[in-house]
């Protein structure tokens, strides 16, 4: 448990964690067990959120205790999706989806299909239309809650330094997802559109991307795939930086995501190879060690040090 | 072909060193329970004190006895003391009535008792619950288990030995009945002959025989005759004959009352004892009920009490040796880029330390009493764990030194450390990259973090073995003294590098031939797409 010493304060960096669809079930219980373990809690200014059309948990037990997903996983409802993808099939669809033309040319509605079954399948159009369906109701006001909570009030810093926690004057947000799948690329964009639009101003974000190399245990037909959806979207990433602007209408209700700049301060790609591929870390693996430096970047002086590197990244300083 | 490089791509990487101190104490922590269970299930054996030897709680049955028998004495005080002042013919309805008077209070007297009993027997239950405590601190829980088999052997040879007493008093209370009923007859039989006496006609017959006495002497003075004459002699023979008949029955009279007095005191002293030997008797069966019923229940309720804490102590111990295998499995288990640094010597030494400085005698006394035996073991088992809170200023440069103690080892263990966060060519964290498509190499970080840096010699051996190799180096202050972390960020690559990206290219342009901008997470309208 943590001892409240004036002198030798925990330090915290406040830092919200956004994960979108299955690999960041595979980071945050470990990351939850390691705040556990060192502080016997996780501090009230380290807030995770996953978004996920798939409602399965991410959990592990360690000493006697459960760590699980299920409070801070968001399941997105994919009734609306079933419901529309059923009616996109009618001649007369304008009838009943009137407001449907307005995602033309932002959706290839011809390629929208509907799978029974959890989260969605590879079917990047799907997914396109899948998170528009869900973003007024179910990720705006989770992000606004979130961020709003990013930085402690005073009175909550006073309680926190009660408790013998520093807390950091800056702040990180980071997006963890799969790169080679279906809901975390398609979410990516816009979250991180949103994010650059709702974030305190001295906040940084960045994303961990787990690239195709990592989906070591998935079918050929699920790699290869997901290796088409991976270039597919880092390359719109990419794009975004070489300035593309970003301008979708995301909801029925003629809400719309812009951005013209930089979605994110960095891109961490990982595929869990060693030492230039002479060996390979296993999903779990994996997860473990991601969210082992998420903690060390969170609760030690090492996150401020590697923030200022980041910040300073491209201008390649280097220190001895 | 040559990529230019993208400055926000990059890949992180993370190794180090760590003692995995909260591994170690839940280990350390887990055997002192372990230790500590089997301590208590162990038996060593004793004889334990005899059922004599047990002290009693108080001296309330001796107080009791001499209480109630004063209380047997008053009731029949008045009546030994106004003995002879009771008409005979009302002596046996008023020590009836006393009787009657001295069962109400023995009645009392034996609610009371049992009271007394009871509260005995409450107290000789934390008598023998704490000498069970201290026998299975002093022991293990088996010697008190058969130190109350024998208790209650004892038990029943006692209850065998207060029965026959029981029996002796039955048969000596109806002695004294019987005994009671011949006294009661004989004084009737008594009392009936006392009838006959009439003190007025003994009184009147007085008077006559003084009336002759005087006339014979008035006479014999008159006369003058000499009392030693023959006229004399006769008359005074006469006289005294008569005198002889009037006294006779007054003579009687006075040796009946004698003879009833005693019989009354006979009746009085049997009346008493009568009702002594029953108070005995109803005190005695409770003795045996205390000793027979209330003991054994006693024991009995102990021993399942005892043998319930066997229990919830044997499913623990099953439990802590599984769980004592499994973290000694897990001690050196940790993601691959992780070096667990544990001596064997280490552990031993703080395993002795703990023990050493562990409150264990106050530990096994709160566990042995199976009062709240899973709230008391929830309470010991943190206290085991804080008594390891030494650890927290284990440092692993200390024990990196000590495992590690030439220079050389230590920094091929550093070297392979290094290699996990940023490859090998350098370059390389968690993600593969192909350099020979870039245009110049990615930058590459190490950000070591290592406690007190300003202190450590390990600091000063990476600085001098790492700076100046054309990687950026910071070394900054840890939090932890249990872990050194080394992390690698790789930045500035294109795309193409990446290992394997050929295959990227070729699976998007099959599927772009087949979908075209499906594959896009979103698609960018063209102009007139849109309403």
């Amino acid at each position: 448990m943590l001892k409240n010493n004036p002198i030798n304060k925990q330090l915290i960096i406040p830092t919200l964690i956004v994960g979108l669809g299955g690999y960041p079930k595979a980071v945050l219980p470990h990351l939850d067990f390691l705040f556990y373990q060192y502080f016997g809690e996780r501090p009230a200014s380290v807030d995770f959120v996953i978004f996920d059309f798939d409602e399965a948990n991410g959990e592990i037990s360690a000493t006697g205790r459960r760590f699980t997903t299920q409070p801070y996983l968001i399941v997105l409802p994919k009734k609306a999706l079933k419901d529309i993808a059923r009616k996109l099939r009618r001649k007369d669809r304008n009838k009943f989806i009137p407001w449907i033309d307005t995602l033309a040319g932002y959706v290839d509605l011809k390629q929208v299909r509907y799978v029974e079954g959890p989260g969605l399948n590879l079917l990047m159009q799907t997914a396109n239309l899948a998170w528009r369906l869900v973003w007024s109701e179910h990720i705006v006001p989770q992000l606004k809650a979130r961020l709003q909570n990013l930085h402690p009030s005073p009175q909550e810093l006073s309680r926190l330094e009660c408790k013998g926690y520093s807390i950091s004057n800056r702040s990180s947000i980071f997006v963890i997802a799969g790169g080679g799948s279906t809901t975390g690329p398609s979410g990516l964009l816009p979250i991180l559109v949103e994010l650059k639009r709702l974030k305190p101003i001295d906040s940084n974000v960045f994303t961990i991307l787990f690239t195709p190399g990592s989906y070591r245990d998935k079918t050929d037909e699920h790699r290869k795939r997901g290796r088409a959806i991976f270039r597919a979207t880092v390359h719109r990433l990419i794009d975004l930086f070489n300035g593309m602007e970003f301008d979708q209408p995301y909801g029925r209700n003629g809400y719309r995501l812009r951005l013209e700049g930089e979605p994110f301060d960095h891109l961490f790609l990982i595929d869990g190879s060693l030492g230039g591929g002479r060996a390979e870390l296993n999903t779990e693996q994996l997860g473990k060690l991601v969210a082992r430096l998420l903690f060390k970047l969170t609760t030690s002086p090492l996150g401020e040090k590697f923030l200022g590197h980041i910040g300073n990244l491209n201008r390649g300083l280097k220190e001895v | 072909m040559e990529f230019k490089k993208f400055s926000h791509l990059s890949s992180f990487a993370l190794a180090g060193l760590e003692v995995p101190v909260k591994k170690i104490k839940t280990l350390l922590s887990t055997r002192l329970q372990l230790d500590l269970v089997g301590y208590l299930l162990v038996s060593r054996k004793d004889t334990g004190l005899s059922l004599s030897a047990i002290r009693e709680p108080t001296f309330e049955k001796v107080n009791y006895l001499e209480k109630t028998r004063g209380i047997v004495y008053q009731v029949w005080h008045p009546v030994a003391d106004n003995l002879s002042s009771i008409a005979p013919s009302q002596l046996l309805e008023r020590l009836n009535t006393t009787w009657n008077v001295a069962q109400k209070k023995i009645a009392i007297a034996v609610d009371n008792a049992r009271e007394t009993f009871n509260e005995r027997a409450r107290l000789k239950a934390e008598i023998i619950r704490e000498e069970c405590s201290s026998l299975a601190s002093e022991k293990g829980i088996p010697a008190v288990l058969d130190w109350l088999d024998r208790l209650n052997e004892e038990t029943s040879t006692a209850q065998d030995a207060l029965e026959n007493e029981l029996r002796g008093f039955e048969r000596r209370r109806q002695r004294q009945k019987q005994n009671l009923e011949v006294i009661k007859a004989e004084w009737m039989d008594t009392l009936g002959k006392s009838v006959d006496f009439d003190a007025q006609r003994v009184a009147r017959n007085f008077l006559i025989l003084a009336t002759i006495i005087i006339l014979v002497g008035v006479g014999l003075w008159i006369f003058s005759i000499p009392a030693n004459s023959i006229v004399g002699i006769l008359g005074i023979a006469v006289t005294t004959l008569i005198a002889m008949k009037f006294i006779s029955p007054l003579i009687r009279h006075l040796s009946l009352s004698r003879q009833m007095n005693l019989l009354a005191n006979k009746l009085l002293f049997g009346y008493k004892a009568l009702s002594l030997f029953e108070f005995d008797e109803r005190v005695k069966k409770l003795e045996i009920e205390y000793t027979g019923n209330t003991l054994r229940t006693l024991f009995r309720i102990i021993r399942e009490e005892y043998e319930k804490e066997t229990a919830t102590l044997e499913e623990i111990q099953t439990e802590l040796k599984s769980e004592v295998k499994e973290l000694e499995k897990s001690l050196l288990e940790s993601p691959p880029t992780i070096r667990p640094i544990v001596r064997d010597d280490a552990l031993r030494e703080w395993y002795e330390h703990a023990q050493k400085i562990a409150p264990l005698n106050e530990w096994i006394r709160r566990l042995s009493s199976p009062k709240d035996i899973n709230q008391r073991w929830a309470e010991i088992k943190k206290e085991t764990e804080r008594v390891f809170s030494f650890l927290d200023n284990v440092k692993v440069e200390e024990e990196l030194y000590l495992m590690y103690q030439n220079k050389e080892e230590r920094m091929e263990l550093l070297n392979s450390l290094k290699e996990a966060a940023i490859g090998r060519t350098s370059g390389e964290a968690f993600i593969s990259l192909d350099s020979s498509v870039m245009a110049g190499s990615p930058e590459v970080y190490l950000i070591i973090e290592v406690y007190n840096p300003e202190e450590s010699f390990i600091a000063k051996e990476i600085r001098e073995a790492w700076g100046n190799t054309g990687i950026g180096l910071s070394i900054v202050a840890g939090s932890n003294p249990e872990t050194i972390s080394i992390i690698g960020v790789t930045y500035g690559f294109p795309l193409e590098a990446i290992r394997e990206w050929e295959e990227v290219e070729n699976s998007f342009n099959q599927l772009y031939k087949q979908e075209g901008n499906s594959i896009y997470p979103f698609l960018l309208p063209k102009e007139g797409e849109t309403q």
